[in-house]
């Protein structure tokens, strides 16, 4: 039904344009332009998927965050349905305490990994009890993996745990009904039905993992994830052309796996942190 | 208290109305509305009532060529918020922001009244509704009947020159709607208001309306009484939509129409292939034994104030009849059915093609 | 109530990556207390690593807050109207908007922030400003704020309201201000907190767009983590968690109020 009640409508729309336009599309045109305006012009863009330090970077930070992402999905399926399934004493805190980090900048989730396996922290304690030398992980991939599933575990269980509270129960008797096992109906009927949650928000997941930059940064580690890679190339080596044509690819990248998420599974894709 | 001397009448001129995507939701259309009255736009969903009522609401402006005239004043092209009429929307559209009082008194606090005098014109109004105690509630807190009653106050406190009523019963339950309906009725007719009033429900249509203008996909069926639209349809379009209907069909020869159960007759019969309608209650079930018509009973109905019954065999398709509720009859008896000739209805069939 | 071994491990389980969750929290909370983190709580619990913090930081406190607000105040001017224009509207462009108005935040804030600095970053007075950082707030909080009032918008049927409020006389401006606005109140309310969360909290974006001079929180604290010693990084995160937590409390309760009102 057409409505004619909104004619100053489009005024309404100018602000948000003004600032899209001079402050995003503007900006990313320019980022394409520089991308391409070094002195290897758009061969850029070659040298960065063949080189083997750019790509060993890609690589690394491609495979870091599907394995977040598959990890953290697998943790708040457990943990969200039983939540989500079970009322007792405590639980809105449990949920609270589980979704609390959902702000931590990446930093300070680097800081935490560092309390808990940094040459001080608490698995060292353990490993100087058990065996009397320090556990420490912090500054290897693991410690950026534990980072990067820190902060990654409240958004998606958020989205679990409300997609699970809107699952029609009355889909899962029936299937009990009809003699299905515990395992059955998670099989067929549970994870079917949850699978627009779980593509949307491991997209988002995964979006998220390969733009972290201030988990890496804090850790210090070894890896060169892409975003640290983007970095020290603009910084350190002052190489504009490549750090522009490197985050071009990886912004090209999330938006892309947001994008496939989104058709698959119709749901509201927004990354954080 | 009298809102209106009386309300506007209105004319519709040559009103059509294409949407967007291409689809012609109204063809071209005429129609008068006198001054007071209550005029019902009925018809199955589509059927382009609604769109009618959006165009003289002025939610919706008519394609290039229409006209709308409010007493001669032409406002085809002044949008609702100038058109000074009251609407009372499907689901009320009362602001959830506002408390009762607050939302009657919205058209007045518009027009820059003064807050003293919005205060007393609501407080009457809210006595007039019987919602006097409900002042200062939220909306969410009032029942079905409440809102409706708010929406009305809403509406009509603002002396507009028309009401417009957008099926306005159908978000309630039965029970409420037969009692509100009584109470809108009783009120459009103290107001004097021109009404215009959109509904499916043919029960509430010939219950308030003056006339009933019976849609049937963008174009106008029949416009009459209710007694003319019931007694006496038009076309099939609307002795099918109106009430219970049985259709006798068959080849007709010297007055007598041949039925599977035997043959009815009927002075206004021409001969050829006929056609001929008769109300439920306008059939008497008789002795099978030398009845003109005949036919198996296939089921019976109590439904308190009568007995319906299913007739088999005695016209191509099963027979309604309704019969005194106190008669008896079993599945499978035979019976006879009567029908008194002045109480068959035979369409004439150039006013169909119309 | 019997319950199964089944619901036995998922509760340990759950309560396991609950302790995950939590505990680094709470060492760096203790941390932050404590005269001598080497030595433990024996050493004693001090607010001299606080004090400490303070005087050395308070600059970023300030900078942070008066950020996330201006952020707040962009974001209701400029992003109430547009989740209207975009609820309102069915046409085409309008759905291209909505993409477009998402985009900053598909892509990773390091990208956005160069481009920033590439396109704006010679512009006298900018650069160093903190409008700049201010630029790269609002891209990335604005489409949080618009799909909240967006959503608010979807659930209620703000079109027949403003129809009813036309047919009573309301022009435009004053159906927005008098019905549209009020009964958007839970999505705005929503989208204020989540804008300040992520404004106060936000990394990426700030620490490429920052200077020595225009330093937030979240920057302040990498710079502690890398050259402080341990209790004042502690301390220091201690504050900002506590700057936080009303934030993520209001976040969640307006959560679960939305949830709640649409019955």
């Amino acid at each position: 039904m057409s409505v004619r009640l909104t004619r100053p409508i489009y005024l309404m729309m100018l602000p948000v344009l003004i600032i899209t336009c001079a402050f995003f599309l503007i900006p990313m045109g320019k980022l394409i332009l520089i991308s391409i305006g070094g002195e290897e012009g758009a061969m850029t863009y070659w040298h960065a998927l063949t080189d083997s330090r750019y790509l060993s970077s890609l690589l690394q930070t491609l495979v870091l965050s599907i394995t977040t992402t598959l990890t953290t999905l697998a943790i708040a399926l457990v943990v969200g349905m039983f939540l989500a399934r079970n009322r007792f004493p405590g639980q809105s805190a449990l949920v609270s305490l589980l979704t609390f980090p959902l702000a931590f900048p990446g930093v300070v989730v680097g800081f935490l990994v560092i309390m808990l396996g940094g040459r001080q922290g608490l698995s060292a304690e353990l490993g100087l009890l058990l065996d009397g030398s320090r556990w420490t992980f912090a500054y290897s991939i693991v410690g950026l993996f534990v980072g990067y599933i820190y902060f990654s575990i409240p958004r998606v269980l958020i989205t679990v745990m409300s997609a699970v509270e809107k699952m029609d129960l009355m889909l899962e008797e029936a299937a009990r009904s009809m003699g299905a096992s515990r395992l059955r109906v998670l099989l067929d009927v549970i994870i079917p039905a949850l699978k627009p949650a779980l593509i949307a928000s491991g997209a988002i997941c995964f979006a998220t993992s390969m733009g972290a930059f201030g988990t890496a940064f804090a850790l210090a580690s070894g890896i060169n994830v892409m975003p640290m890679t983007i970095y020290t190339e603009f910084t350190l080596g002052a190489n504009v052309a490549m750090a522009a044509a490197l985050s071009i690819l990886l912004g090209l990248i999330t938006w892309l796996v947001l994008l496939l998420a989104r058709s698959v599974s119709g749901a509201n894709t927004t990354p954080a942190a | 208290m009298n809102i209106n001397e009386h309300g506007a009448s209105i004319r519709l001129e040559g009103c059509t109305k294409t949407f967007a995507d291409g689809t012609l939701a109204l063809h071209p259309l005429d129609l008068s509305v006198q001054a007071g009255e209550t005029l019902v736009l009925l018809g199955p969903s589509g059927c382009g009532k609604t769109t009618t009522l959006r165009l003289i609401a002025g939610l919706e402006f008519p394609d290039e060529g229409g006209r709308i005239l409010f007493d001669n004043e032409d406002v085809t092209h002044t949008p609702i918020e100038k058109r000074n009429v009251g609407m009372v929307f499907q689901s009320y559209a009362l602001f959830p922001n506002m408390t009762v009082a607050e939302n009657v008194g919205y058209g007045l606090k518009v027009q820059k009244l003064k807050a003293a005098e919005i205060k007393s014109r609501v407080g009457e109004m809210l006595e007039m509704m019987e919602l006097g105690a409900l002042a200062h509630r939220r909306i969410d807190q009032l029942s079905g009947g409440q809102r409706q009653r708010v929406a009305l106050a809403r509406a009509i406190i603002t002396s507009p020159r028309v009401l417009l009523l957008d099926e306005p019963l159908t978000a309630l339950d039965a029970i409420l709607r037969d009692r509100l309906r009584a109470d809108i009725n009783s009120l459009l007719r103290r107001l004097g208001i021109t009404a215009i009033y959109v509904t499916h429900d043919q029960d509430e249509a010939m219950a308030l309306g003056d006339r009933i203008v019976v849609m049937d996909h963008g174009r106008v069926s029949q416009i009459g009484t209710p007694k003319e639209i019931y007694f006496a349809p038009q076309n099939d379009f609307v002795a099918d939509f109106i009430g219970q209907i049985n259709t006798f069909a068959g080849p007709v020869c010297n007055r007598q129409m041949q039925l599977p159960g035997g043959v009815l007759s009927d002075t206004a019969l021409a001969d050829g292939e006929g056609k001929v309608y008769c109300r439920p209650e306008d059939i008497e079930i008789t002795d099978s034994a030398g009845a003109g018509l005949r036919g198996l009973v296939y089921q019976t109905q109590f439904i308190g104030d009568r007995n319906r019954v299913w007739v088999k065999g005695a016209s191509h398709e099963l027979v309604i009849v309704d019969s005194d509720g106190r008669s008896d009859f079993r599945i499978g008896q035979e019976v006879g059915l009567q029908i008194r000739p002045e109480q068959m209805i035979v369409l004439d069939r150039r006013a169909e093609s119309a | 109530m019997k319950r199964s071994l089944s619901y036995y491990l998922q509760l340990g389980f759950t309560l396991l990556i609950c302790a995950f969750m939590v505990v680094p929290v709470l060492m760096s909370v203790a941390a932050g207390l404590t005269n001598n983190y080497f030595q433990g709580l024996s050493s004693g619990l001090t607010l001299r690593w606080i004090e400490e913090v303070l005087a050395l930081y308070s600059d970023t406190l300030w900078l942070t807050l008066q950020l996330a607000l201006a952020t707040l105040v962009v974001n209701l001017i400029v992003g109430v109207p547009a989740a209207y224009y975009l609820a309102s509207s069915s046409s085409r462009w309008a759905r291209i908007f909505e993409e477009l108005i998402v985009l900053p935040v598909a892509i990773p804030g390091l990208a956005i922030a160069l481009a920033l600095i590439i396109a704006y970053g010679g512009v006298h007075g900018l650069r160093t400003s903190w409008l700049f950082i201010l630029i790269g707030h609002v891209l990335y909080t604005l489409p949080f704020m618009v799909r909240a009032v967006l959503a608010v918008l979807h659930s209620i049927n703000f079109r027949t309201l403003e129809e009813g409020a036309a047919s009573l006389g309301a022009g435009f401006f004053r159906r927005f201000i008098d019905v549209v606005v009020p009964n958007c109140k839970g999505g705005i309310i929503s989208g204020a907190l989540m804008t300040l969360t992520l404004s106060v909290g936000e990394f990426n974006l700030t620490w490429m767009l920052h200077t020595p001079l225009t330093k937030t929180l979240p920057v302040g604290l990498a710079d502690a983590y890398a050259s402080m010693r341990l209790e004042i990084s502690s301390a220091y995160t201690l504050i900002f968690l506590v700057m936080l937590l009303p934030l993520m409390i209001g976040v969640q309760w307006s959560g679960s109020r939305l949830r709640i009102s649409r019955v």
